[in-house]
């Protein structure tokens, strides 16, 4: 685990210095940020051995890679084909929401009733959940999970009603 | 719209294992929005925000691969980067859509990261196989760490090869 730990960060350090310079040049950069990854990994006191075998591999997937390509990026990517995949939302996402983020009605809230909105309250939800798994053997690690669900939810609701809140500003 | 359940009848169901979206009422398009407005958050640098979106998703819609696709792209971006996250995070986007190129990307970076080579190349290959033309920027940001990482190894073995002649030469 050690060995992967050491190997790991030098890798690391040696990804985040190609991203800072995902401007295509990677062959010409040696003198500048590379430079600096090649000083990490020495420092790693690596063996001859191990490099030997890590660029034998490196030397294999960056032929299965084609060649390098410039302008990846210097964030990693979600997913593939993002403008295909998500639709017209992609173009209009708080058009999309608007009954959650306008309406003021998140299906989820913070506890008492519901906030006056008749959607489910979570206190309440979560003590008749409690009372549907009684006598379950993993009862804790359910209701931790229900829990942690409804955090989530909360929070990205919230989240939601914020942005809807900030958009309407920036219209008016 | 969301719709309006009883705590009882939301209760019954979750337990039951319907997802959220499904009791509340969010559409599977409402959801993409959510996706894109987490995307457009993770543009911008605001990875907290992203992060909430995304797991948001995962909560709303545990099947749906958006979610576990974007947290573990925003844990991945993290300075420093929160590999055990991701890399959980990625795993299930896999299994959820293994035909995504970035999705297998990322995750051989993730293991790349961890030191974990050998177990990084199936994934990079396959992200690489799946993108022949070179038109996903996830994939190509791939091709750009194998390439700049591939060069650094080959220093420092020239650099230790050097080294070990002049010990050699030393002694």
């Amino acid at each position: 685990m050690d060995a992967f730990k050491g190997i790991g960060n030098a890798i690391s350090q040696g990804i985040d210095a190609v991203q800072d310079l995902a401007k295509g040049d990677i062959g010409g950069a040696l003198s500048s940020g590379l430079g600096a990854a090649v000083n990490g990994f020495m420092a790693t006191n690596p063996e001859l051995s191990l490099v030997t075998s890590l660029g034998g591999m490196l030397g294999g997937l960056a032929g299965a890679a084609g060649g390098a390509a410039g302008g990846g990026g210097a964030l990693p990517g979600i997913f593939g084909n993002i403008a295909n995949t998500l639709g017209s939302v992609f173009q209009n996402p708080l058009g999309a929401l608007g009954g959650i983020i306008s309406g003021g009605k998140p299906p989820v809230g913070g506890g008492g009733g519901g906030g006056g909105t008749g959607l489910p309250d979570v206190n309440s939800t979560l003590n008749n959940i409690q009372q549907q798994l009684a006598g379950s053997l993993d009862l804790q690690e359910k209701m931790t999970q229900f829990q942690i669900q409804f955090q989530e939810l909360s929070s990205l609701f919230k989240m939601l009603k914020d942005c809807g809140e900030t958009a309407a500003r920036n219209i008016a | 719209m969301a719709q309006q359940v009883t705590p009882e009848e939301a209760a019954k169901r979750l337990v039951a294992g319907e997802q959220p979206a499904s009791i509340f009422g969010v559409t599977d398009e409402q959801i993409r929005a959510i996706v894109a407005l987490g995307y457009n958050q993770y543009q911008q640098g605001r990875l907290k925000d992203a992060e909430t979106a995304f797991r948001g998703v995962i909560a709303l819609d545990k099947t749906s691969y958006f979610g576990y696709a974007g947290l573990g792209a925003v844990a991945l971006a993290k300075k420093p980067a929160d590999l055990e996250t991701a890399y959980k995070a990625l795993s299930n986007a896999a299994d959820l859509k293994p035909d995504d190129p970035t999705i297998q990307a990322n995750l051989g970076e993730v293991l790349m990261r961890q030191g974990k080579v050998e177990q990084a190349r199936p994934h990079l290959e396959k992200a690489f196989q799946l993108d022949p033309n070179h038109k996903e920027p996830g994939v190509n940001r791939a091709r750009a760490i194998v390439s700049g990482l591939n060069t650094i190894v080959q220093e420092v073995e020239k650099r230790l090869q050097e080294q070990g002649q002049l010990r050699a030469k030393a002694s």
